[in-house]
């Protein structure tokens, strides 16, 4: 049986920052993911790196984190970074008769922002400006004119899927095994103490037994099922969280819109669309089975258009949820939660060698998952510091080629060589080296998003993807405006050529992904979405005629 | 000035055409108003009836999805088989260019053609240089079909069809892919096919096609050769002159949207409008203030003044129903008819597994949405001075990807619509006459 010093349970941010840093500190570890790393919480946010000031007022010490492992994350992963200023207008809530009342609000906006400057330069971010309604239009006419003004703060957006997939590839480069794709199936105990687990492979069913000094639970809202596995009870207060997604970049710059009920929402501009996000409200049901309902895409939707009227002319491309895995309290509304996080060493439950990691947000991943590893590294008697703020992710080792060099040597588009560029930084020159021997490969699997083939190749070789659905979280296969509606057949025939895949499992890989990106279209199909909708399923399921359950293999016997 | 004609037809699709070609074989002077082209465009062109399942024939077929509520197959009754061969008679006679093959009548089974990722979907009629690839056919002889690769995604693709066509064509046949020594170079990787079809078109360049087609055929020791397309233009005189080189059978593969068999279609479309002297405008068709339609390009506004309207503006693709963000209600766009998805009209109402199921490839009638109709294609809610009919995909109640119909149901509906209009625009210019 195969022995590690840490065995961890969770492919998220917080997992594959666990098993990135145990490693690097030479732990023996190997990280088990039911589904795909970011498949739930770590995918499903903001893809914001922001300092939390929300935070500032109750838990200044979030903020402070947030605001200093951000400045790390741009320094390992500078090429996933893009800094996204937001606006933050202040109207009268009688229009045109600005009272004192809104005078006050837009100060004291103001004084918090000059507050949370304190913490910019821990994450190269400029301090706060303020804006006159003239100077506000200037840089968006879309907002409401008779605003009293705006003030700015600096923030980042990220790719959390490749913030995830970087982790955990460089864990295995460092040693670590990586299983995703596979279920932790119950606890090997011996006496009290957790010393390992039977996992079993999703795809085969094959399980297997392996042994850990320690294990630790970093399943974000699935926490307290793995828990229970262990006879321990991990508390969190699930939030669902909802975001939106545009068809066109509605917004140059970040702006913080009010809800009907008072919340803040965000509408910021993500590659090249547009994200509404987000809502809080307590979550009871399973984590596997999150659905948007048709109130929580009005409420975003009216939100943005409170302060930016034209939101209503934009597609809504999808809608999409996760749940916050925060730490539990009796009492305060979502919004109020602490977003603190916590470790748990079960050995005070009664079940040692066990360890549980919830709450928290992904800005502060790396500096959660250091403080892990302290722990679980120091009762192993290694005692290496943890290097993972200073030694950077793949990609990030040097500058990102530009794109219109990378596109000229290797015969690709350059909008294409620019998003190949920005998702690879310096192993760009790695892909488009692929389609050098195969110039196939630097066709377009999805144009949407400007993916070639020879990216889909090395995310099957080199990121630990085997299905579609993988694919688009590594290189957002299908993400774009058509929703998939051309590049499932193209990126099936890959899949299928490098994992030498059976017509059947090709086609049915396909029917999985297309089942994915229809469950964000489906409750959003309204206005110009419908005719997306209506193409992407005579796309698929009258001109390439994909079988349907039941379907005979040849049709005319 | 306004525009007058007999018909006025709303929609330059396959019903749209085909309601403009039946009026005008009626006699009648017809003005089609085209907004753009729409879902027939994007279609593969493999022109089906619907039901075509298993061994079923293409009247069997019709028969079947004619049960299904609110099919317009339903309105015609006992005329339905008739009408299936008057259909594919009226497409083989206007749409000589493309040399349509497959059934004659209703008796006949469908054609089972290779797609683009290598399954057979159905068609009763299709392009001569596509038709000679269906694999019910092909299956029945020890066939090794070369699937021909260009060098982009083509390639890739190729493997994925070549195992799936070897599936269907087993135990006798096989396909293999097969890669060819033309568009080998970086660009080229780039190119898709349409882009490559134009390229096909142009002096020179088939004879060099077929030379390498040879190669590639013979390297793989093809009987029959699938490639993904033989150029734009004329379509069966490119398949003659290139098999004569190739010494097998050539076939054209069905390709996903945009794909050339789909352009190919509407061009003949207009061209058979051009052929029939049907009038054509480029303009959005809406309600005018006098119960009539009115044309708007730009910032110009033509009223019409015509006999009768056929509406053809098709469902969400071409734009013909719509469903706004925010009501959440269907409706049909010129006249601002209610439209109905599975008897209801608001269809934003989530969750709702009712009109979309969970799963992309499960039930979804909501993609059927359409407007009532009587059984003349008449719909039962337009309050216009003239007579009004409908057809198309805007008739809801089927679904090309869900079996239950494609291009023939429109060509069919067309067909019918179009003669209702031709003669109810007669009625009323005599009734004109009788009060003059």
């Amino acid at each position: 049986m195969t022995s590690y010093d840490l065995l961890v349970i969770g492919g998220g941010v917080n997992g594959t920052g666990i098993a990135r840093d145990a490693a690097m500190r030479g732990l023996t570890t190997m990280l088990v993911e039911k589904k795909d790393f970011a498949a739930g919480s770590s995918g499903a946010n903001s893809g914001m790196i922001h300092g939390g000031i929300r935070y500032l007022m109750n838990d200044p010490q979030v903020t402070k984190l947030a605001c200093l492992d951000s400045g790390y994350i741009q320094r390992i992963a500078p090429h996933l970074l893009f800094r996204i200023p937001f606006l933050y207008p202040v109207s009268p809530k009688k229009p045109g008769e600005p009272s004192l009342a809104d005078r006050a609000l837009l100060y004291g906006a103001e004084c918090y922002f000059e507050a949370y400057d304190k913490y910019q330069p821990l994450k190269n971010g400029k301090p706060h400006t303020r804006l006159t309604d003239e100077e506000l239009h200037e840089l968006e006419p879309g907002i409401v004119s008779g605003t009293l003004g705006a003030v700015t703060m600096d923030e980042y957006g990220i790719d959390p899927f490749r913030l995830c997939a970087l982790n955990a590839r460089s864990a295995a480069a460092h040693g670590a095994t990586i299983r995703n794709h596979t279920v932790v199936t119950r606890l090997l105990r011996e006496g009290a103490a957790v010393v390992g687990a039977e996992i079993e492979d999703a795809r085969t069913g094959a399980r297997e037994e392996v042994r850990a000094r320690a294990v630790l639970n970093a399943g974000g809202p699935w926490a307290p099922k793995i828990a229970a596995l262990a006879g321990v009870a991990v508390r969190i207060r699930p939030g669902k969280g909802v975001h939106l997604t545009l068809d066109r970049r509605l917004s140059n710059y970040g702006i913080i819109c009010k809800a009907v009920d008072g919340r803040d929402v965000f509408v910021m501009p993500h590659e090249d669309s547009s994200i509404i996000g987000t809502t809080d409200d307590d979550f009871y049901g399973d984590p596997d089975e999150l659905t948007v309902t048709q109130d929580e895409v009005e409420y975003l939707l009216q939100a943005v258009e409170h302060t930016f009227p034209s939101v209503r002319s934009a597609r809504v491309l999808r809608a999409w949820a996760g749940v916050r895995p925060t730490l539990f309290a009796y009492g305060p509304l979502e919004d109020a939660l602490s977003r603190d996080h916590h470790i748990y060493d079960h050995e005070e439950d009664g079940a040692p060698g066990f360890y549980s990691i919830v709450g928290g947000k992904l800005a502060s991943f790396r500096a959660m998952a250091q403080e892990a590893v302290d722990l679980i590294a120091h009762k192993a008697g290694n005692s290496q510091p943890c290097r993972t703020h200073e030694v950077p992710l793949p990609g990030g080792e040097a500058a990102a080629p530009s794109a219109e060099t990378l596109g000229r040597e290797h015969t690709v588009p350059s909008y294409a060589a620019a998003r190949i560029s920005y998702r690879h930084g310096a192993e760009a020159e790695r892909i488009l080296s692929l389609a050098e021997e195969r110039p196939e490969l630097r066709a377009f699997a999805c144009s949407c998003e400007g993916v070639t083939f020879a990216e889909l190749l090395f995310s099957l070789r080199e990121e630990f993807a085997s299905s579609l659905t993988d694919l688009r979280r590594r290189c957002r296969l299908g993400m774009g405006v058509c929703q998939g509606a051309r590049c499932g057949g193209p990126a099936a025939a890959l899949l299928a050529g490098e994992l030498g895949l059976s017509h059947e499992k090709a086609l049915a890989e396909a029917n999985a992904f297309l089942d994915e990106r229809w469950k964000g279209h489906r409750p959003v199909l309204a206005g110009d979405g419908l005719a997306q909708a209506e193409l992407f399923q005579c796309t698929y399921y009258a001109t390439c005629a994909l079988p349907r359950d039941g379907a005979p293999e040849r049709p005319w016997r | 000035m306004a525009l007058t004609a007999d018909v006025v037809v709303v929609g330059g699709g396959m019903a749209g055409v085909c309601a403009s070609l039946a009026a005008r074989e009626k006699g009648a002077k017809v003005l089609l108003v085209a907004r753009a082209s729409g879902a027939t465009a994007l279609s593969s062109g493999a022109i089906d009836f619907g039901g075509a399942v298993a061994d079923a024939t293409v009247g069997e077929g019709a028969r079947a999805v004619s049960r299904q509520p609110g099919h317009p197959y339903a309105l015609l009754g006992d005329a339905l088989p008739a009408l299936l061969e008057r259909t594919m008679a009226f497409l083989r006679r206007h749409l000589v260019s493309l040399g349509l093959e497959g059934a004659r009548v209703a008796a006949d089974k469908c054609l089972w053609l290779p797609t683009p990722v290598g399954t057979a979907r159905p068609a009763a009629l299709v392009q001569s240089s596509i038709a000679g690839a269906d694999l019910r056919n092909l299956s029945s002889r020890p066939a090794r079909l070369a699937v021909i690769a260009f060098a982009g995604a083509q390639q890739v693709e190729a493997g994925l069809v070549a195992s799936g066509l070897s599936r269907l064509l087993a135990p006798l046949g096989e396909a293999v892919a097969a890669p060819i020594d033309l568009y080998r170079t970086r660009e080229d990787a780039l190119r898709s096919i349409a882009e490559l079809a134009r390229d096909l078109d142009r002096p020179g360049r088939r004879d060099l096609f077929a030379a390498s087609l040879l190669r590639a055929a013979n390297a793989v020791r093809a009987t029959h050769v699938l490639v993904p397309t033989l150029g734009f233009a004329d379509p069966a005189v490119a398949r003659a002159e290139v098999e004569r080189t190739v010494e097998r059978p050539v076939f054209e593969a069905l390709g996903a949207p945009p794909s050339v068999p789909g352009l190919r279609l509407q061009a003949a479309l207009a061209a058979a409008l051009r052929a029939a002297g049907v009038r054509t405008v480029d303009g959005i068709a809406e309600r005018s203030g006098d119960g009539g339609v009115q044309i708007v390009r730009g910032v110009e506004c033509q009223p019409v003044r015509a006999g009768a309207i056929v509406l053809a503006s098709g469902r969400f693709i071409g734009g013909g129903i719509r469903c706004e963000p925010g009501s959440g209600l269907l409706h049909e766009t010129v006249l601002d008819l209610p439209a109905f998805a599975a008897g209801r009209r608001n269809i934003a109402a989530l969750p709702s597994e009712e009109l979309f199921a969970v799963k992309a490839s499960g039930a979804h009638p909501g993609m059927a949405a359409g407007i009532r109709v009587d059984a003349a294609f008449r719909p039962l809610d337009a309050a216009t001075t003239v007579p009004v009919f409908a057809c198309g995909s805007l008739l809801g109640g089927f679904d090309p990807a869900r079996d239950s119909g494609g291009l023939g149901t429109c060509a069919l509906t067309g067909l019918c619509a179009g003669e209702r209009a031709a003669e109810a625009a007669s009625r009323a210019g005599a009734s004109a006459v009788a009060g003059r």
